[in-house]
């Protein structure tokens, strides 16, 4: 039945509210959610394909240094080096980035044969 | 004759999502005549489009607009394969329309939000957004994203939609086609919307046709002409009826979006339904030589890419004429006769995506 404006109200004011209360409750993302790009540095041969096909410039590999960077913030998550990388080295997250204040934290840097995921970069799930 | 007076509209007004100005000469709280400026937000797509692969405009085509992204690329991915004579599979062309039509209906429930917030109507802007909410879901759960779908390709679609998903998608489409339509039922019998929008922005038929209108603007003023009847993607194969009204005012405007939105469920209803199984993509080479013009229709009204290409991986034209710029001159006809107060909801009316516009 189509309660009209007033009933449509009133239900709204005697059932649970539509929104979450974010930080507290937090809907659980979907599986083919693009959240961020991780990097699985063990297998990177560093061919620079990945740097070379994404549309934006957020790549920056450096085969002499070992060392693979993303910045976040030029990442529009495409997945198109998730799609052209051969060894399947960079995947898909589900959960966003943090936030940062500053350009520069934006920047995360793998690099192989040292830790293999970069410290602090702490994300939800 | 009393003294005229222009009273400047825009770039930054309250009721303006986006900025075009215009100036309006008034007569006492009548306006007389309407002219608009654009060029607030020009991005220079163009010569854009001759340093990037022509690859990669597509994730940039998809940018062009925040609403009706998935469909600029669809646009653009069309235009290319028709340049390379490629065939896209079947059910690549059915995912292509269930997502089209997926941004069709958030972008029709956005622009309802958008009109009773003007409208001064709270409530009604605060139920439509919460049923968008679950569009977007639906769209985020089969793309991955919620606004930017990134799924198009040359070729193709990037991603296949698991059968789980398609059929909880199915089911979910029932919740927002029921919670669509008390909306609806709103727009359509409340007595205080009837009041603010009824014979107001009137666009006769006989001008919607000679400016161009596009889109709802010219369903609304009785032209029976949809662009999705082109056949493009699987829009060929599947059986619908545009939505036309002749009341030819902003009630008549909103009539057809609401109407669309039912149109548009049942569209992705279908295209689930019939989408054979199969590849979702073909693998394209070589860099495209000719020229060729693709029309789609956007939520807003008829879209139009211009793509030349010379063989090499960089087009040498690359024009988009989107919906708005052709229903800006109609904009203007509505304007002259109508009161001060009424201009927000006019301008509103053609739905207007400035950004889009400007490029």
């Amino acid at each position: 039945m189509k309660l009209g404006m007033p009933g449509m109200v009133l239900r709204s004011a005697a059932t649970r509210p539509a929104t979450r209360r974010f930080p507290a409750e937090i809907r659980p993302a979907f599986a083919a959610t693009r959240g961020r790009i991780t990097m699985d540095i063990s297998k990177c041969n560093f061919c620079t394909l990945c740097q070379l096909r994404c549309p934006t410039g957020a790549i920056l590999v450096n085969k002499q240094e070992k060392t693979w960077q993303i910045d976040r913030m030029r990442c529009i998550l495409c997945a198109a080096c998730v799609a052209v990388c051969t060894r399947k080295c960079p995947t898909m997250e589900t959960g966003y980035a943090p936030p940062v204040s500053e350009r520069r934290e934006s920047l995360v840097r793998f690099t192989q044969a040292a830790a293999p995921n970069p410290a602090g970069e702490p994300g939800r799930a | 004759m009393g003294t005229r007076t222009v009273i400047p509209f825009g770039p930054q007004h309250p009721v303006l999502p986006e900025p075009v100005h215009l100036d309006l000469v008034m007569e006492d709280e009548r306006i007389v005549d309407a002219i608009p400026s654009l060029g607030y937000v020009h991005r220079g797509l163009e010569k854009l489009a001759a340093k990037k692969d022509f690859n990669d405009m597509v994730f940039v085509s998809e940018r062009i607009c925040g609403i009706c992204s998935f469909i600029h690329s669809l646009a653009y991915s069309t235009a290319i394969e028709t340049i390379m004579k490629v065939e896209v599979p079947e059910r690549a062309q059915y995912l292509r329309v269930m997502w089209a039509e997926m941004s069709r209906v958030h972008s029709h429930l956005l622009w309802l939000g958008l009109a009773a917030d003007a409208l001064g109507y709270e409530s009604l802007f605060m139920h439509s957004w919460r049923v968008r909410e679950k569009v977007l879901d639906v769209i985020e759960e089969t793309s991955g994203g919620r606004v930017i779908f990134g799924t198009c390709k040359i070729g193709g679609v990037r991603r296949d939609v698991e059968p789980a998903v398609l059929e909880k998608t199915l089911k979910e489409l029932e919740t927002i086609e029921f919670e669509c339509s008390e909306i609806v039922h709103v727009f359509a019998g409340d007595p205080s919307v009837h009041r603010r929008v009824a014979g107001v922005g009137v666009l006769s038929k006989d001008d919607a046709y000679a400016l161009g209108a596009v889109g709802p603007t010219l369903r609304a003023s009785g032209v029976n002409w949809d662009a999705r009847k082109l056949g493009y993607a699987a829009y060929g194969k599947l059986e619908w009826e545009p939505v036309v009204e002749t009341g030819c005012d902003i009630l008549a405007r909103v009539l057809v979006r609401a109407k669309e939105i039912f149109q548009s469920i049942k569209l992705i209803r279908q295209a689930i339904q019939k989408m054979p199984a199969g590849p979702v993509e073909v693998r394209v080479t070589g860099n495209p030589s000719g020229e060729t013009i693709t029309r789609v229709e956007q939520p807003r009204g008829e879209l139009v890419y211009h793509i030349q290409a010379n063989g090499t991986k960089n087009l040498a034209r690359f024009r988009v004429r989107t919906p708005t710029f052709a229903n800006i001159p109609p904009l203007v006809k509505m304007l002259p006769g109508c009161e001060l107060a009424d201009v927000p909801i006019i301008v509103l009316s053609i739905d207007p995506c400035i950004s889009c516009t400007e490029r």
